[in-house]
C-alpha cells in the first residue's frame, strides 16, 4: 500500500544549517510528530514538506501526495493544490495574516475557492466553532485579536478545505489548557477522517496526546523514529534521551538538566557528535543513516543507539557463607545517572566495589562497553571506570597536598608532559568541583581539609582520567544538609558536563529521586527497578 | 602553633643537647687531649688533676683519653648495629607487611626463631669464637636485634598497605616501589627509626658486656674492657682508685645509654603513638 504522504530525501541549505536528507512516510489518518530543540530544523522541514522554501535554500528531494509528486507539479497546479490538498499552519501567527482583513474575511477568502458565496459565512462559523473561536471574534482584525485567537484562525485556515495532508507548526503554542484540549481533539477527529498530519513541536506532551509515531530531529536529520509511547519510555538515541529527560512534565520530581552544551552539528559527521556522551572515533567519519533496531524503531547512530557503558550479569557474592548478592543484574547506559538504593548493610557498597572492579564477584560477569571488564586497564586509562569511595578521608593520603592528591592518577598514567600541564589540569578540575584553587589550598595537606572539601578533592581526582563510568559510593554520607545539596548538584552537573555514566549508591531516597534518571533497589541480593515516588515505601519493605 | 611545638619538642632538644655535649666532650679528649689512650703518660693510678682530668689507670694511661677513644668506638659500633638493624629489620618487615602471603609467613617464622633464642648465652658462645672481629660483633648484635623491628615494621606496613588510598593508587597502576616510597614510607620509617635507635643503646651495652666478659678485641679501647680491667684490679674497692678508674667508664656508659634510650622512647611516643 502506498502511503498517503511520502517525503523523500528532503534537503535544504542555509548558511550554517543543513537539512536532511529526511525521508518519512505518513499513512492516511496518521499523525506523525517531529520533535526537537529550537534550531534543530523542524520548521525548515515543515516548509520543505509543503514546498514553501525559497530558491536560496536550494530545496531538494521529493514530496509525494497520494502518488503525485508535488515537486513535479507546474506552479499553477501547485497553487491550486495548496490549501486544498495540502496545507500548513504556522506558529508565528501574525505575520501570515493580512492586517487589513478580519479573521472571518480570511476564512471566507479561502472558502471562496470551493464554496458558493451563500455557504461561506455558515462554513466559516462552523470552522470557528470547531477550533474554539466565538462567532463575534471573526469580526476582529488580526491586531485586535489575541495570540490564541490568531493561532486558532490559522488552524481553521489549514483545515478549511479538508486537505489530505496538513503540516502544523506548534499548533498549541499560544493556547491555554482548555483551548489546547479542544484543538487536539479536533486534530484527532480530522485524522480519524483520513487526513495525514505532520506535527512539528517541541512539546512532547502534544506528541504523546496525538501521535502514534514520533521522530526526533537534530541538526536537520532524523535521529530516531519510533512509536511515541516507546520513544518516551525508552529512548534509544542519546539525543532523544537528553531531550525527553529535559521535560518537567514527564519528570516532575527530578532536577532538570538539559543536554550538555557542546559544538553544534558539523558536516560529514554525526550531527550530535559534539554533545554526545558515547561518541567514538568512528562517529567523526560519516553521517549515520537511520537503521532498524526493533519493530517500528529506527535510530541514526554509529553505535546503534544508546550503548551500555556498564553491564552486570548475575553477580553473586557471599561473605563467610552468608549470601549478600544473589544474581544482581544491571545495565548502566552511557551518559546516564542511576541511583542504587537499599537499606544500610544490605550489600550496596559490596556491589559498588564489584562493579567498579575493586572486589571480584564469586560468580557473574561485569561488562564495560560490551566487553568483559579488564579493570587493570580500565582503572588506569582515560575513559575507564573510577570509584568514588565512601570515606573520602580514608581515600586520600593525609600527607599529600591537594595538588598532589588530585594529580596522582594522572601522574601514574603519565598523562602530562610537564608540571605546568599538570598544574593547569588540577586547577581546572578543582574549579569544576567548586573549590577555589588558591596556592594555599593546592599546598594544603588533605588531612587538614574539611569533610566537604575532602569529598570534592576526591571527586576531582576521580575525574582526572575522564572516566566513562563513575561509581559513587554514598557520596553524601559525611555531609550536612547544605553540603549534601551542593554535592548532589555538583555530582549531577559534573556527570552532565563530562557525559560519563554515573552510578550513585545511596540510602537517601530524596537524593536518588533528585538526580537519578532511574532508581534501582537492592533487595534480597538482587536489583529491581523502583518507581522514584515509592522509594521510601520500598525501602521499608526491604528492611 | 609554633609555641606549642617548641614546648612539645623541649625534651628532644634537651636529649640532643646532652648527646651533643657528650660527643663534644669526648671529641676534645680524642682529638685535642695531649695524652695517648694507649701509651702511659703519667704515674700509675694518679688521682684526677690538671694533667689528667680523670686520673690514670694502673699502667699510667690517661683515663679521659681512653674514655674518649672508647666513646667513639662504642658509638660507632652502636650506630653500625642500628643501621644494620634498620636495613634488615625494616627491609624484611616492609617486604613481609606489603607482600603478605608466603613472604610474610617466612619472615614471621624467622622473627619468631630469633625472638625465641636466648640472646646473651648465644652471644657469649659465638663471641668466644669470633668476638675479636668487630665487624662480626656488629653482625651478631644486629642479627639478634632485627627481629622486633621487623615485627613492628611489618605490622605497621600491613595496616598502612590496606588503606583506601593505597588501594586507589594501586588501581591507577602504581608499582610497589611507588607505593612504598610515596604512601607507606612516611608511616613506616618512624617505626624503623625508633627501633634502630633503641638498638643503638642496646648494642653499646651488649658490646660492653661482651668486652667485660673478655670476649671482644682485647686491644680495642672499649668501656666494657675498661670496666673489666678496673674491676679485676685486686682490692680496688679498698682504695680510692675505683672513684675514677671504675666510676668514669660506668658513668659514661650509663649517660650515653640513658640519652639514646630516652631519645628512642621519646621519638616512639611522638612519632608512633601520637601519629594518625
Amino acid at each position: 500500500m502506498t502511503p498517503r504522504v511520502r517525503l523523500e530525501g528532503l534537503t535544504a541549505r542555509y548558511p550554517g544549517f543543513c537539512l536532511g536528507p529526511v525521508s518519512l512516510d505518513l499513512a492516511a489518518g496518521e499523525c506523525l510528530a517531529v520533535v526537537g530543540e529550537s534550531g534543530s530544523g523542524k520548521s525548515t522541514l515543515a516548509r520543505a514538506a509543503v514546498r514553501l522554501l525559497d530558491k536560496d535554500a536550494a530545496p531538494g528531494g521529493r514530496v509525494w501526495l497520494d502518488g503525485q509528486d508535488l515537486t513535479a507539479l507546474p506552479p499553477k497546479e501547485l497553487a491550486d493544490w495548496r490549501m486544498a490538498r495540502f496545507s500548513i499552519g504556522f506558529q508565528n501567527a501574525h505575520g501570515w495574516l493580512n492586517p487589513s482583513l478580519t479573521l472571518g474575511q480570511h476564512l471566507e477568502e479561502l472558502l471562496a475557492r470551493r464554496y458558493p458565496r451563500a455557504e461561506r459565512a455558515g462554513r466559516a462559523a462552523l470552522l470557528a466553532g470547531e477550533v474554539g473561536l466565538e462567532v463575534r471574534d471573526l469580526g476582529l482584525l488580526p491586531r485586535q485579536a489575541s495570540g490564541g485567537m490568531v493561532q486558532k484562525t490559522l488552524l481553521a485556515l489549514a483545515l478549511a478545505l479538508d486537505p489530505d495532508f496538513v503540516v502544523l507548526d506548534e499548533p498549541t503554542g499560544a493556547l491555554d489548557e482548555v483551548s489546547r484540549r479542544r484543538v487536539l481533539e479536533l486534530i484527532r477527529r480530522r485524522a480519524a477522517a483520513g487526513t495525514a498530519f505532520l506535527l512539528v513541536t517541541h512539546d512532547v506532551t502534544v506528541a504523546r496526546a496525538l501521535c502514534a509515531r514520533s521522530c526526533v530531529l537534530y541538526g536537520g536529520r532524523v535521529m530516531e523514529l519510533a512509536p511515541t509511547a516507546e520513544l518516551l519510555a525508552d529512548p534509544r538515541h542519546p539525543y532523544s534521551r537528553g531531550l525527553i529527560r529535559s521535560f518537567p512534565e514527564l519528570y516532575p520530581q527530578r532536577d532538570l538538566w538539559g543536554i550538555r552544551p557542546g559544538p553544534g552539528p558539523r558536516e560529514g559527521e554525526c550531527p550530535f557528535r559534539g554533545r554526545c556522551t558515547q561518541c567514538m572515533p568512528a562517529c567523526a567519519t560519516g553521517v549515520p543513516e537511520l537503521a532498524e533496531i526493533g519493530p517500528g524503531r529506527q535510530v541514526a547512530c554509529v553505535r546503534g543507539g544508546i550503548a551500555a557503558a556498564l553491564t552486570a550479569r548475575d553477580i553473586a557474592k557471599q561473605f563467610d557463607g552468608k549470601p549478600v548478592l544473589t544474581g544482581a543484574n544491571l545495565r548502566l547506559d552511557c551518559g546516564e545517572t542511576v541511583a542504587l538504593v537499599g537499606p544500610s548493610g544490605i550489600g550496596k557498597s559490596t556491589l559498588a566495589a564489584i562493579l567498579a572492579g575493586f572486589l571480584p564477584p564469586d560468580s557473574g560477569r561485569v561488562l564495560v562497553n560490551g566487553e568483559a571488564a579488564d579493570f587493570a586497564r580500565l582503572h588506569r586509562a582515560p575513559g575507564g571506570v573510577q570509584l568514588l569511595w565512601q570515606d573520602s578521608f580514608a581515600a586520600l593520603n593525609p600527607r599529600f597536598t591537594v595538588e598532589r592528591a588530585v594529580a596522582e592518577p594522572g601522574v601514574l598514567a603519565k598523562l602530562w608532559a610537564s608540571p605546568d600541564q599538570q598544574h593547569e589540569r588540577v586547577v581546572q578540575l578543582l574549579r569544576q568541583v567548586g573549590l577555589d584553587p588558591t596556592p594555599q589550598l593546592l599546598a594544603r595537606p588533605t588531612g587538614a581539609l574539611s569533610g566537604g572539601q575532602a569529598q570534592r578533592v576526591a571527586m576531582a581526582r576521580a575525574l582526572v582520567l575522564r572516566p566513562a563510568v563513575l561509581v559513587a559510593d554514598e557520596p553524601t554520607a559525611q555531609l550536612d544538609a547544605s553540603g549534601r545539596a551542593n554535592l548532589l548538584r555538583l555530582l549531577k552537573g559534573m556527570q552532565n558536563a563530562e557525559g560519563c555514566a554515573l552510578l550513585v549508591v545511596t540510602h537517601d531516597p530524596h537524593a536518588a529521586r533528585k538526580i537519578a534518571d532511574r532508581v534501582l533497589l537492592l533487595k534480597h541480593g538482587r536489583l529491581q527497578p523502583v518507581d522514584p515516588d515509592k522509594i521510601e515505601q520500598e525501602l521499608e519493605d526491604a528492611q | 602553633m609554633g609555641k606549642a611545638i617548641r614546648k612539645g619538642w623541649g625534651p628532644l632538644l634537651l636529649l640532643c643537647a646532652g648527646l651533643l655535649i657528650l660527643t663534644l666532650f669526648f671529641a676534645w679528649g680524642a682529638l685535642a687531649w695531649p695524652c695517648s689512650p694507649t701509651q702511659p703518660s703519667g704515674d700509675s693510678l694518679e688521682a684526677p688533676g690538671p694533667a689528667h682530668w680523670l686520673g690514670t689507670d694502673d699502667l699510667g694511661i690517661d683515663i679521659y683519653a681512653q674514655l674518649s677513644r672508647g666513646f667513639f668506638s662504642s658509638m660507632g659500633l652502636g650506630l653500625a648495629c642500628g643501621a644494620l638493624t634498620a636495613l634488615i629489620g625494616g627491609g624484611l618487615g616492609m617486604l613481609a607487611g606489603y607482600k603478605g602471603g608466603g613472604v610474610q609467613a617466612a619472615v614471621d617464622l624467622a622473627v619468631q626463631v630469633f625472638l625465641a633464642v636466648p640472646q646473651l648465652p648465644v652471644l657469649i658462645v659465638l663471641g668466644a669464637f669470633w668476638g675479636q672481629d668487630r665487624r662480626l660483633v656488629i653482625g651478631l648484635i644486629a642479627a639478634f636485634s632485627w627481629a622486633p623491628v621487623a615485627k613492628q615494621t611489618a605490622a605497621k606496613t600491613r595496616s598502612a598497605a590496606h588503606r583506601t588510598y593505597v588501594q586507589a593508587a594501586r588501581s591507577w597502576g602504581a608499582n610497589s616501589w611507588y607505593i612504598l616510597k610515596n604512601h607507606l614510607a612516611a608511616d613506616v620509617l618512624p617505626v624503623v627509626l625508633v627501633g634502630a635507635l633503641a638498638v643503638v643503646g642496646k648494642a653499646i651495652l651488649q658490646e660492653s658486656a661482651l668486652a667485660y666478659l673478655g670476649l671482644s678485641d682485647p686491644t680495642a679501647k672499649s668501656w666494657g674492657l675498661m670496666i673489666n680491667r678496673a674491676s679485676r684490679f685486686a682490692g680496688i674497692y679498698f682504695t680510692d682508685y675505683w672513684k675514677w678508674w671504675l666510676a668514669a667508664p660506668v658513668a659514661a656508659l650509663m649517660l650515653t645509654i640513658l640519652f639514646t634510650r630516652l631519645l628512642a622512647r621519646w621519638l616512639e611516643q611522638r612519632l608512633l603513638e601520637g601519629s594518625v
